[in-house]
């Protein structure tokens, strides 16, 4: 492409100085025409004036005998055929020469006319004059004058009709120079476009190239960090588990063998060594959890709310520590494109925090509903618990964020993290709508799955 | 019939773990003898030792640690599933591990059960009792 308008542009702009060219080929050939037609002019005038000289020589001689008007007549009458010779050398037009042969007779008759008057005149004056009084030299001069004028002004048009002739080709050429020299200089300027564009273009893939390499090496960089997190992680869920089961299991050891013969104060810290066992156990379990989330893939597929959600109120209120409470489930829920571990997760997270934060004494009331949110399905779980001040709402989200203390409502501080991330991961969003000491009012939402669900 | 009695083998590197299980097989009455072996190597040495075809004890079971240091424990359950005397007798994995990749390459190398241990005491000797009651006793062995 590009190629082919510079080759484009060249062949114009050779185009556009041959029209140059030619214009000024024609401007030479005017200013020759014009100079040749003023020399053609000069040379006729001359003429004329030789001729008149001729005359004017012959007729002081005839009337004053005078000889050296003898010489003014040889001068005209020598000079005249030079002149002729002159004008015949610069006409070169057809019509022009014609008149030019035509005009021959007159002259040779003058200048005859003349020479038989003077040599008259050396014989015989009175009949020298008797033949100027004919009026013929008369009548012929006037024939060379009408002659020569007329030749004078066929020249002269045949000068402006040249000279138009000569501008037209001269207007044309310019026209045609102009033309092809603005065509060549946008060839030229589309083919230097085409030509950096080509180079940019060119650029661009090398850029690319080194970009995808880039992107492999990085990838090939982060691959391996993965398979070290997940070497990490599968050392952490083991070694550390490994030392906690040890302290809890001593701990009960020495309770059921001795605690008959242990004060009531030493078997509460051995009780406690278990607890705080337990603590970091479920810490552990939160943390490979969190960082499970964020390494793996989370394929979604159709799933059905009331059955994730019923599921986990079951493992909830089974567990042995559970709070006595209440979940009102507003069914059906309907169906979430989702993960459904991760959702489970989820929902028993939110569902074990509705449960948990609540003013002591008073008995949990958590509600579960569904609201439809464009394509997608908001899940609801609301308490009338402690609620969390609006300055928090972002807070809680966040890993190890706790707003209560530990010894009155337990937990790892990880659980919304969690929520958050699968949500994230999920392709869904999260939030909460609450005011302290008025509730929570927790939310997930994830598109809306069809008909088939997965239970 | 042997004349030594049938024996449950328990492949356990760590000995808090080893020490808590014993007492935890003891409180939920497990009465069959116990082989130990500390690591991998030490367990596959002991099946050696079985796989000789003479008249030996038998191996009710064996509670197979996953992470173990040398040999693990998917290599001891390999080696004693390609032992032709040995690769019936059930394998009840016992682990930390809730990786899901660790539990499917159990099962795919021919483990029985797979459990996790539990972080508590009780539930351990809970588990044991269900060991003792459905694997040594409910359970039809080959």
């Amino acid at each position: 492409m590009s190629y082919a308008a510079l080759v484009a542009s060249v062949f114009l702009l050779v185009a556009s100085a041959v029209a140059v060219n030619i214009n000024l080929g024609n401007l030479q050939r005017n200013r020759e025409l014009v100079q040749r037609t003023n020399a053609i002019l000069r040379a006729t005038a001359e003429l004329q004036r030789d001729v008149r000289t001729a005359e004017a020589g012959q007729r002081g001689y005839l009337l004053t005998a005078d000889p050296a008007y003898l010489r003014s007549y040889e001068a005209g009458r020598l000079r005249a055929p030079l002149d002729q010779a002159q004008i015949r050398r610069l006409v070169i037009d057809r019509e022009q020469q014609a008149r030019l042969r035509a005009l021959d007779p007159a002259i040779r008759a003058k200048l005859d006319e003349l020479a038989l008057t003077v040599r008259l005149a050396g014989e015989d004056r009175a009949r020298a004059l008797e033949q100027v009084r004919t009026g013929a030299g008369q009548r012929l001069m006037d024939d060379i004058d009408a002659r020569l004028e007329a030749f004078d002004e066929a020249e002269r048009d045949l000068l402006e009709q040249r000279s138009q002739a000569e501008q037209k080709t001269a207007r044309a050429a310019t026209h045609a120079a102009a033309l092809t020299g603005l065509l060549s200089l946008l060839t030229g300027l589309i083919g230097i476009w085409a030509l950096l564009r080509q180079r940019s273009l060119g650029a661009l893939r090398v850029a690319n190239a080194q970009l995808e390499g880039k992107v492999r090496q990085r990838t090939a960089t982060l691959d391996l960090a993965n398979k070290e997190l997940d070497a990490f992680a599968y050392s952490i869920s083991h070694d550390l588990r490994a030392p906690l089961r040890a302290m809890h299991g001593y701990a009960d050891a020495v309770l059921e063998d001795y605690g008959d013969r242990l004060p009531e104060e030493g078997a509460r810290y051995l009780r406690r060594i278990g607890q705080a066992a337990d603590r970091m156990n479920a810490l552990i379990n939160d943390i490979l959890a969190y960082a499970r989330l964020a390494r793996e893939e989370l394929s979604v597929r159709p799933v059905d709310l009331d059955t994730v959600v019923r599921r986990v109120v079951a493992d909830l209120t089974a567990h042995p520590d559970a709070e006595p409470g209440s979940v009102t489930i507003t069914s059906p829920l309907g169906g979430v494109l989702a993960h459904p571990a991760a959702l489970q997760q989820c929902v028993a997270n939110l569902l074990d925090n509705a449960l948990k934060y609540v003013p002591p004494g008073r008995r949990p009331e958590v509600t579960v509903r569904a609201e439809p949110v464009g394509a997608d399905l908001r899940l609801w779980i609301e308490d009338q618990g402690l609620g969390v001040a609006p300055e928090h709402h972002g807070r809680v989200f966040e890993p190890f964020e706790r707003l209560h203390g530990r010894e009155a409502y337990p937990g790892t501080g990880i659980g919304l993290a969690i929520v958050r991330r699968s949500m994230e991961r999920m392709g869904g969003s999260y939030g909460v709508d609450s005011r302290l000491g008025e509730g929570s009012r927790f939310w997930i939402q994830l598109p809306q799955s069809g008909e088939e669900t997965s239970r | 019939m042997s004349a030594e009695p049938d024996v449950l083998l328990i492949v356990e590197d760590n000995p808090d773990d080893l020490h808590l299980l014993l007492r935890a097989c003891k409180k939920a009455g497990v009465s069959v003898p116990i082989q130990t072996a500390a690591d991998g190597r030490e367990a596959i040495s002991y099946l050696d030792e079985l796989s000789q075809d003479n008249p030996g004890p038998r191996l009710l079971a064996v509670l197979l640690d996953l992470k173990l240091p040398g040999f693990s424990g998917f290599e001891v359950l390999k080696t004693l599933k390609s032992r032709p005397l040995l690769r019936r007798t059930p394998v009840v994995v016992l682990t930390s591990s809730s990786e899901s990749r660790d539990v499917a390459q159990a099962y795919d190398l021919g483990a029985n059960s797979y459990l996790l241990k539990p972080a508590q005491p009780a539930a351990l000797v809970s588990m044991m009792a269900m060991i003792q009651d459905y694997w040594l006793g409910l359970n039809v062995r080959p």
